[in-house]
């Protein structure tokens, strides 16, 4: 067994100073410096091949049950899918369900049950390019 | 394909279980037609993935010649993070890659135990040879559900306009979200699949040159490495990462309970960019370029979540029958055994022209006798035991690294110092009767 303690000398924050990640039609590099620049879930999303169908495939039953209910998860679903379909709106969940990679964890994680889920139409919907 | 044209056999879905069920039946003669949702077979697919040689060998001798693989893995490794250190345990053997370890060229002895790949062009490979053996590929082409009548499924809905089509039999291997009318429901309407069944998987592939993956995993030309990985690797949340090398990228993913996720409230995307930013991770990965960013569920549930697996006129197979060994981390070799089972089991019903439950029931037999089943019955007892124990995922990678530190930092103070600061450093987060007893209880969940 072999230990690598990668501590900073002193603890203190790692130094900052590195390139700036570009994010491009093709990918995004993560920055060769010390400090790699995060990529935001609008960066991750840009890298997805889609075939977009014109109709949506998923939808929040009621808007009530989320207001009224998932406050104490804090609107799961608007944090648990990997692909940020679902965003709080003032009153309600919307529904972008363009980016969706169709996990299905919102089928099964929503506490109330309250998404009507499907897939896409076949042929529509994510393309991955290497899985 | 026309609107009411039968065929003998209809498989839905052409993952590795649908496309194991459709190579069998193709080549025993069966008319069996396989369904894609799919642009292509591996369009929707992600997995970490490590194939495992053995079981694909059987359906496809001599695969490793062919087939489009990533790297033969040489190297396993499991590290335990702490916030910014980590313990590694791993082994390295040429017997995991024989005659691969001369280097280069594909060498004829047999395949490695393993290879790396990438689900979207290895899933259309195989498919393919699903098709060469006479098979019917229907792509872009969803099934809805099952077409029943008195009790028994005689066909299939899809999403085409004359979208009814009839068979003797239908093979569910759809994944795990199925097909509406096959799974189950709780009272209040909930779907029987709860979070504590199911991972949350996302993954990312950065692409790095040859040469890099190899001077960085520390590995002869084209060899492969994998490194799982626990601790602090999934913010917290009860799970498990990997890292593996690919031909000229990594695939780098973190999965955690999706059940953890809701009561964290975390985003899986800052969970996989905390990962990659840990000082551990960030050199194996610096100056790559993310090319995609995948996620994907994976069934977790064991043995005592296996559904139904056949009843008059189907059988399910693959994840669709919970078919995943989370311990071991082997999922499409386990689909490939039960799809080709199935089939199996259906060329034997064609032959008696019995394609009702009772005769299927065949196939629960075949499962049991293979090691499908019987690995899934020995760590029966794992779901539970991860439930209630979760200073496995969570404080031992810490307390292991406190532990290592305090031994190996040179500071002048006598050895026989630090053995006892070692010890203490355990005994601290967890008393020695609380480490035995998930000992003990992690041997008994895995007999
Ligand atoms: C992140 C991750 C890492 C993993 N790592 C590994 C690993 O390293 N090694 C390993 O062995 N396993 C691994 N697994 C598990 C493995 O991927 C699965 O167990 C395996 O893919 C199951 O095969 P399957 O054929 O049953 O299902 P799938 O591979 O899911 O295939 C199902 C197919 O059916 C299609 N389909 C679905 N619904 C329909 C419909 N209604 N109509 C038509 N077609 C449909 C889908 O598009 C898909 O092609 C991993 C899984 C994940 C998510
Ligand atoms: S998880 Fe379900 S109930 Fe909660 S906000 Fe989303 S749709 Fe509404
Ligand atoms: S299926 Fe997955 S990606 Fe799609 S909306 Fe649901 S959670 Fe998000």
């Amino acid at each position: 067994m072999s230990v690598d303690a990668s501590r900073s000398a002193g603890g203190g924050p790692a130094p900052a100073a590195a390139p700036d990640v570009k994010t491009q039609a093709q990918g995004a590099t993560i920055a060769t410096g010390t400090e790699a620049k995060r990529l935001s879930i609008d960066d991750l999303l840009y890298l997805i091949r889609y075939n977009p169908d014109d109709r949506g495939h998923l939808r929040v039953i009621n808007d009530d049950i989320c207001r009224e209910k998932c406050v104490k998860y804090g609107y799961a679903c608007t944090r648990f899918c990997p692909a940020q379909v679902y965003k709080w709106e003032e009153n309600h969940v919307s529904v972008s369900w363009e980016g969706c990679i169709e996990c299905g964890a919102c089928r099964i994680g929503c506490p109330f049950a309250n998404i009507d889920w499907k897939y896409p139409r076949g042929g529509f919907g994510v393309s991955f390019k290497n899985g | 394909m026309s609107g009411n044209e039968r065929f003998d056999c209809i498989v839905v879905g052409a993952g590795p279980a649908g496309t194991a069920a459709a190579l069998t039946l193709a080549r025993a003669g069966v008319k069996v037609v396989l369904f894609e949702r799919g642009e292509f077979p591996g369009a929707k697919n992600v997995m970490g993935g490590v194939l495992y040689s053995k079981t694909l060998n059987k359906l496809v001798p001599g695969f490793w010649k062919e087939a489009p693989l990533e790297r033969p893995v040489i190297e396993q490794n499991l590290w335990m993070l702490s916030s910014d250190s980590v313990a590694k345990v791993g082994y390295r053997s040429p017997r995991f890659v024989p005659g691969h370890a001369a280097e280069g060229g594909v060498p004829d002895e047999g395949p490695a135990n393993a290879f790396t790949v990438l689900r979207a062009k290895f899933d259309r490979w195989f498919a393919q040879k699903a098709v060469d053996a006479g098979a019917l590929l229907i792509t872009e082409t969803a099934v809805e559900d099952l077409l029943w009548e008195n009790g028994k499924v005689v066909g299939v809905q899809t999403g085409r306009d004359d979208g009814k089509v009839y068979a003797d039999a239908v093979i569910v291997t759809a994944g795990l979200h199925a097909l509406n009318s096959l799974i189950p429901k709780m009272a209040d309407g909930r779907l029987g699949i709860k979070p504590e069944h199911v991972a949350l998987a996302v993954k990312q592939i950065i692409a790095l040159p040859k040469e890099k993956i190899e001077d960085r995993f520390n590995l002869p030309a084209g060899m492969g490495a994998t490194i799982e990985l626990v601790g602090a690797s999934t913010s917290g949340l009860t799970g498990i990462s990997f890292i593996y090398t690919n031909a000229d990228s990594i695939s780098i993913g973190a999965g955690a309970m999706l059940s953890d996720y809701v009561k964290s409230g975390k985003h899986p995307y800052d969970v996989i960019e905390d990962f990659k930013a840990h000082p551990a991770i960030k050199p194996l990965i610096a100056g790559g370029e993310v090319k995609e960013y995948l996620g994907h569920l994976i069934p977790e549930g064991g043995y005592n979540a296996v559904p139904k697996l056949y009843g008059d006129g189907f059988m399910v197979a693959g994840d669709s029958a919970m078919l995943v060994n989370s311990v071991h981390r082997e999922g499409s070799n386990l689909a490939m055994e039960s799809g080709r089972l199935a089939a199996e089991t259906f060329i034997k019903a064609k032959e008696r022209k019995d394609y009702s439950a009772r005769s299927f029931a065949a196939y629960r037999d075949a499962l049991d006798k293979s090691f499908v089943l019987k690995d899934l019955r020995k760590y029966r007892g794992i779901q539970h035991y991860l439930d209630s124990h979760p200073q496995i995922f969570l404080s031992y990678p810490e307390m292991v690294s406190e532990a290592a530190f305090r031994f190996l930092n040179v500071d002048e103070a006598p050895k026989a110092e630090h053995e006892k600061m070692m010890v203490q450093a355990v005994t601290n987060r967890r008393s020695m009767m609380g480490l035995l007893s998930d000992l003990w209880a992690g041997w008994r969940a895995t007999r």
